[in-house]
């Protein structure tokens, strides 16, 4: 009786719970667009963080006040046109008519003000080129830049880049998160956050009172006005479930896929699998502590004993994800030309690299390789580093970290003698972290510096172009950090999404929904 | 009765305090900060300093633990350094899918375990006796991470009959919400039934000894009855504190299924506050969970001292 009474039970929920199986997927929802994206970036706010992702998820909401087309043309944004004085100090911008955000005020030259004194206090970019400018508000619709001297990228630092872009927000959000990050999304952008369940997801809706920048799409440039109704982007730490869930058709898209996982999605039909430029995989050193790196046969002994190939294999599995490079820009960066050292690049000549750090007057010391779990490629480079460096009789001990200590550790001049960095690409070199004097382990030259100065002066890209080669000339020689070469990021999606652009990230507003 | 239960709660304050002292210190001593989190990897020194400044994290560690614990006794639990959300509401949000998950798991558990396990019980060292035994076993060692893919990839990737991860408010739309909480219920209530089905198992056959079941054959009750109706309830002690001690187990979260399911609940609340250094989050969590099991262990106590008065007198001196 009584487990007849327990099986009867049993059997009904069993027959309650059936039907729910045979629900529909929810991803296939018309109208909304599901992008599922790693862990949630910690701050949303580009002026102030430094992660890309968090920058091109951002990019949905907030706007710039100029964009670049496919082909890297600077193209308007916000700013519907611009005049520039002959000394190439001053420039004019004036604003597009009738744009609002999204808490339906109109944007206003002292929102541009506020937003680009900020970026230009808080942002790598902002400081390296604007710490010095002046931004003036001028009537209903003009804004002015005054600059100490000409700089040939003033336009491209100001248009969307792979980090800290130059946005636009309400100057009462700057005003309100005082010199903390903004948590308020609030921006002019074809899309709108209506819901933000932190870590979870973001539920974005077509801003109906959005301004076109018209014109034909192209890259961040042209009408951005999506044809779909919703952006649902999620949170989905796990990778494994990510791949999964685009397998399933629980998310249209599927960004940061673990590389191995791409070439079993290809055998799936409704599925397409691509990628993008990610970043830079260097091997730095630490010139803060004193050691073996100060000498540069060492140095050079690293630069000729590793093989690349093996490292970046392990980093990125499949070659279609990965290219050797040892240049300062990332391949893509057509507008930075040069063959400086590629005939003598990646060598892999293990003995000349002995006698070399026999040179050194190296003996043996042991020295610690920094990395961290977090990022799968950055550690599987680590281990086969690792293990090469050893081969080459250098007495390496790799420390594995979560992110956090790891940054924590990498600012601790001590802790250290190497380290596998990943670099987001930059605009220009002098912005790159490795060249950096402040950031750990970089080293202070004067040649360095006095480069770095002339190219803050630049004023066309002509002298631009000569320094850059002036700075690649003495990266071959003085070999501050160790290049190996650059990294995708892999995406798929289904074949109901069409139109999807790159542009360092994957453009949201550009796709098509399929029925 | 009421003397006891105060005796129990005034216990509590000492421990509380110790607690979140231990809290704070080793929340503290973890490296890494969530200014350097927020600012990103290629931020420079001087501005993740200058972050520091703003957000209090250069002030003295009795300053930071006076303005936190002043907070927490007005029951301010502060506010994350990410999501300016407040910890209180974070926590109330994702304690809510981390208790469905629970309740669901644990009432599925018990649904398998109990009939499985009395019936183990009574035909002891039979096929099905040892066919129990291996299905328990693999449970209790198999991995909890692999099971939930295995089912992802069966029920999900195969059939197409569920989600394979994600959450839906089953109280906005319950069907669609409790389809999101299938596999997690299955990953996480196979492995709970496994324990259980054991403790069942091991406390009938315990009871099955006595007696006073003998007696009752051979007044005629029937067998069914005799297992159900006598035995089992009559073992009931045993499984009941397994029962309370996996409750409070799931609902400090499952934090591997909650990944794999990317369910925004305790767990992964927690996991993320680690990640990033989120100070107020994560002592906010890690008081909240203490509290729980604080709670539970009274609740048991005064349950004990229900049923059993010695429990509640022993303070008096009677034996």
């Amino acid at each position: 009786m009584f487990y007849r009474k327990h099986l009867r039970c049993a059997a009904l929920t069993a027959a309650l719970l059936m039907p729910l199986t045979f629900i529909g997927n929810a991803a296939a929802e018309d109208g909304t667009l599901v992008v599922a994206y790693g862990a949630q970036p910690p701050s949303f706010d580009p002026h102030v963080t430094t992660l890309s992702q968090a920058n091109t998820i951002a990019r949905n909401i907030f706007e710039t006040l100029v964009t670049l087309d496919a082909d890297l043309n600077i193209q308007p944004g916000l700013a519907q046109s611009w005049v520039v004085s002959e000394d190439g100090r001053k420039y004019r911008f004036t604003l597009r008519h009738g744009v609002k955000f999204h808490d339906g005020q109109p944007l206003t030259p002292n929102d541009v003000v506020a937003s680009l004194q900020r970026w230009g206090s808080s942002s790598l970019p902002g400081k390296n080129l604007f710490h010095e400018a002046k931004w003036s508000a001028e009537g209903s619709d003009i804004v002015t830049l005054d600059l100490p001297s000409p700089r040939f990228d003033v336009l491209v630092s100001l248009a969307p880049g792979i980090t800290q872009s130059a946005v636009i927000m309400p100057a009462s959000v700057i005003a309100a998160a005082g010199e903390k990050p903004v948590t308020q999304l609030i921006g002019t952008g074809p899309f709108r956050l209506i819901d933000w369940q932190a870590d979870r997801m973001m539920e974005l809706e077509r801003y109906n009172d959005y301004t076109s920048f018209g014109g034909k799409q192209s890259g961040t440039a042209g009408d951005r006005t999506p044809t779909y109704s919703n952006l649902r982007i999620e949170f989905v730490k796990d990778e494994a479930t990510r791949s999964l869930g685009l397998s399933t058709g629980e998310y249209d898209i599927a960004n940061q896929l673990p590389f191995d996982s791409a070439a079993e999605l290809q055998k799936d039909d409704t599925l397409r699998v691509d990628s993008y430029p990610g970043g830079m995989t260097n091997l730095g050193f630490n010139y803060n502590k004193p050691g073996v790196f100060e000498k540069k046969e060492a140095r050079q002994a690293v630069d000729i004993g590793i093989e690349r190939q093996a490292i970046l294999t392990a980093a990125a599995v499949d070659p279609r994800f990965f290219r050797l490079n040892n240049h300062l820009m990332m391949r893509y960066q057509k507008q930075w030309p040069t063959d400086v050292g590629e005939t003598e690049f990646n060598p892999n000549d293990t003995e000349a690299a002995k006698k070399l750090l026999q040179a050194s007057g190296y003996k043996g010391q042991p020295l610690v390789l920094i990395t961290t779990r977090d990022y799968a490629d950055m550690y599987n480079a680590a281990i086969v580093l690792q293990q090469q460096l050893q081969g080459l009789g250098l007495n390496v001990k790799l420390e594995s970290y979560d992110w956090s200590t790891y940054v924590k550790t990498r600012a601790d001049k001590n802790a250290w003698d190497l380290v596998v960095n990943g670099g987001s690409p930059k605009p220009d070199p002098t912005q790159l972290i490795f060249l950096k004097r402040d950031f750990p382990g970089v080293p202070h030259d004067a040649a360095l510096e006095d480069m770095v100065a002339k190219f803050q002066h630049a004023d066309t890209i002509a002298k631009a172009l000569d320094l850059y080669r002036q700075l690649e000339t003495w990266n071959q020689n003085y070999v501050p950090s160790v290049r190996i070469g650059e990294t995708d990021y892999v995406f798929g999606m289904s074949k109901r999404v069409e139109g999807l652009q790159v542009q360092d990230d994957l453009i949201l507003w550009t796709v098509h929904l399929k029925d | 009765m009421l003397s006891y239960t105060l005796q129990r709660l005034g216990a509590l304050v000492p421990v509380l305090l110790v607690v979140s002292l231990v809290i704070f210190s080793l929340a503290l001593l973890a490296p890494g900060d969530p200014a350097r989190i927020i600012l990103g990897p290629e931020a420079l020194e001087v501005d993740v300093v200058k972050l520091q400044d703003i957000m209090g994290l250069n002030d003295p560690f009795w300053i930071r633990y006076l303005r936190w614990i002043s907070g927490v006794v007005q029951g301010d639990l502060g506010v994350s350094y990410f999501s300016n959300r407040s910890v209180a509401a974070a926590i109330q949000s994702h304690f809510i899918p981390t208790a469905q998950l629970a309740v669901l798991a644990i009432s599925y558990a018990l649904a398998i375990s109990i009939p499985l396990g009395t019936l183990a019980a009574r035909w002891r060292d039979s096929f099905f006796d040892h066919a129990i035994a291996g299905f328990t076993l693999i449970g209790l060692t198999f991995p909890s991470f692999v099971l939930s893919l295995i089912l992802v990839i069966a029920l999900s990737v195969w059939l197409h009959w569920l989600p394979v991860a994600g959450y839906r408010d089953p109280f906005g739309s319950p069907l669609v919400g409790l389809r999101y909480l299938i596999l997690p219920t299955l990953s996480l209530g196979t492995i709970y039934a496994s324990v259980l089905t054991r403790t069942v198992r091991a406390s009938v056959l315990d009871v099955l000894k006595s007696e006073y079941l003998d007696a009752a054959r051979s007044r005629g009750v029937k067998e069914n009855r005799l297992l159900f109706a006598h035995a089992l309830r009559n073992a009931g002690l045993p499984i009941i504190t397994m029962i309370g001690l996996s409750f409070a187990s799931l609902l400090a979260g499952a934090v591997v299924t909650e990944s794999i399911f990317n369910i925004p609940g305790i767990g992964s609340l927690l996991v993320t506050a680690i990640e990033r250094r989120d100070y107020p989050m994560l002592q906010g969590v890690v008081l909240f969970l203490t509290c729980i099991y604080l709670g539970l262990n009274v609740i048991v106590d005064l349950v004990y001292g229900l049923i059993d008065p010695r429990v509640r007198l022993s303070g008096k001196g009677v034996q």
